[in-house]
């Protein structure tokens, strides 16, 4: 008999999977599928979806979305010049805060974006914003990684704007506090299949912060933050509040680097797990 | 060859191959089918289920697609030098959707939004951001009927942040 998908698909794993609604198929189906049947699945219907999809929230019946008006004006704040944004961002608190974290505000700062990064591929991206002036990087070679091109920039926020530009399948980021800011909204309209983020000498409510804001919309499956803070308490505290709402991302997993804590995070939006195992001594309790 | 297309209130779309594929979601949807164009019987004896387009607004996609089905692909658009990203409408989209209040570009936004139909989407998208263009903050606010609850001492200190903007 035909059996259609849900749009969230509990594996055995316990993971959960987004899927777009397909009627009728795949023929055949056996529930529960282990997760390698799955995967066969997800690989042909080719998720993730690309970035339309992120504005669209899950209401009933199942496989129906909406999308709120909220998300009309983070739509089309790109489309606006700097002197309509700030316009719009005075209308409401609301809309301030959208402002802030609809990337594009600040490119205009760099105009000399690299023009060939444009519409280009990296497999892999690489920046180390760590222990350098505010607003500059370098972005290094990581040569044990293959398929990777890197490129030679030297500006955070020319970084930021091929990241706009370019699809990039993996970025691996390691920021420290005065870059977390800029960077996080930057971010938030880029897509990335993986993601790997180290944020390094920040307290816990600046990497929640952080992580808020660059989680919003992205929908990479892989997405991995190791995080050096001594702010257990208060990540944690910060994290159970946070709300992503368009965020299409599975799992995510925070590793609190010197705490030995993982918090686990899977995007049920109701269900937030945070498990908290002590592996190290003498830091934080 | 024809591809059917059932929106969230069970109306039956009947449109051209060509047309279904303009929209990234039904091509994905169709390519995830086994449905392919020289296929009639896979055609004829599926139907795309669309739950997020209602009839009304899916007639309206399929009569902006009908007028661009024949559109060479636009390359992919240049953000300006400003980082903002820019879009031309035409004077045929402009009349197609001038008559559009605001909660109605909304459901088309969302549909073109949904079926990943990149043309109609950035119509949409700058024609919303050509009603902004210009106006004064509380302008904005009466247009989309916003109400303001930031003081006078926030609104200086965004203008101040911002300052570098107002060139």
């Amino acid at each position: 008999s035909k059996q259609s998908l849900p749009l969230h698909w509990q594996g055995t794993d316990q993971k959960w999977f987004s899927i777009k609604p397909i009627r009728d198929r795949p023929k055949r189906l056996r529930l529960p599928m282990r997760k390698e049947e799955l995967k066969k699945i997800m690989d042909r219907i080719q998720v993730p979806v690309p970035i339309p999809q992120l504005f669209l929230r899950p209401v009933e019946p199942p496989g129906a979305f909406e999308l709120l008006p909220d998300d009309i004006f983070h739509l089309i704040l790109p489309y606006l010049p700097n002197e309509d944004r700030l316009s719009l961002s005075l209308t409401c608190k609301r809309m301030h805060t959208m402002d802030r974290i609809v990337g594009g505000w600040m490119i205009n700062q760099f105009e000399n974006v690299h023009a060939h990064s444009k519409n280009s591929l990296y497999d892999e991206y690489y920046i180390d914003a760590k222990a350098t002036p505010e607003n500059t990087c370098k972005s290094k070679r990581l040569e044990s990684i293959t398929r990777k091109r890197a490129v030679n920039v030297d500006n955070t926020l020319q970084n930021a704007g091929i990241m706009q530009r370019a699809n990039v399948n993996h970025l691996q980021l390691t920021l420290e506090k005065p870059n977390m800011d800029k960077l996080s909204f930057i971010f938030a309209f880029t897509q990335f299949k993986r993601l790997t983020v180290k944020v390094v000498n920040a307290s816990g409510d600046a990497a929640v912060k952080f992580i808020g804001n660059l989680l919003r919309g992205q929908t990479c499956i892989d997405l991995e933050l190791d995080i050096d803070c001594q702010w257990q308490s208060c990540l944690h505290y910060e994290w159970q509040r946070c709300d992503f709402p368009h965020s299409s991302i599975l799992e995510v997993v925070v590793y609190l680097e010197g705490m030995g804590a993982s918090v686990h995070w899977n995007n049920q939006c109701t269900q937030r797990r945070v498990t908290a195992k002590r592996t190290r001594q003498g830091i934080g309790e | 060859p024809n591809v059917k297309l059932v929106t969230s209130d069970n109306e039956e779309f009947v449109v051209d191959f060509r047309i279904a594929k303009m929209s990234v979601t039904v091509s994905r949807l169709m390519e995830a089918m086994n449905m392919s164009e020289t296929d009639d019987a896979s055609l004829l004896s599926n139907s795309i289920p669309l739950p997020n387009v209602t009839k009304a607004v899916m007639a309206r996609v399929i009569e902006w697609c009908e007028k661009h089905k024949n559109d060479e692909p636009k390359e992919e658009k240049e953000n300006d030098k400003r980082g903002r990203t820019t879009h031309v409408v035409s004077d045929w989209d402009k009349e197609f959707l001038k008559n559009d209040e605001f909660g109605r570009l909304c459901q088309l936004m969302g549909a073109a939004n949904y079926l990943e139909i990149k043309g109609l989407f950035n119509d949409i998208s700058q024609t919303i951001a050509n009603m902004i263009h210009g106006k004064k903050s509380d302008e904005i606010a009466e247009m989309f009927n916003i109400h303001c609850d930031l003081t006078e001492a926030e609104k200086k200190e965004i203008r101040k942040k911002t300052a570098w903007c107002e060139d």
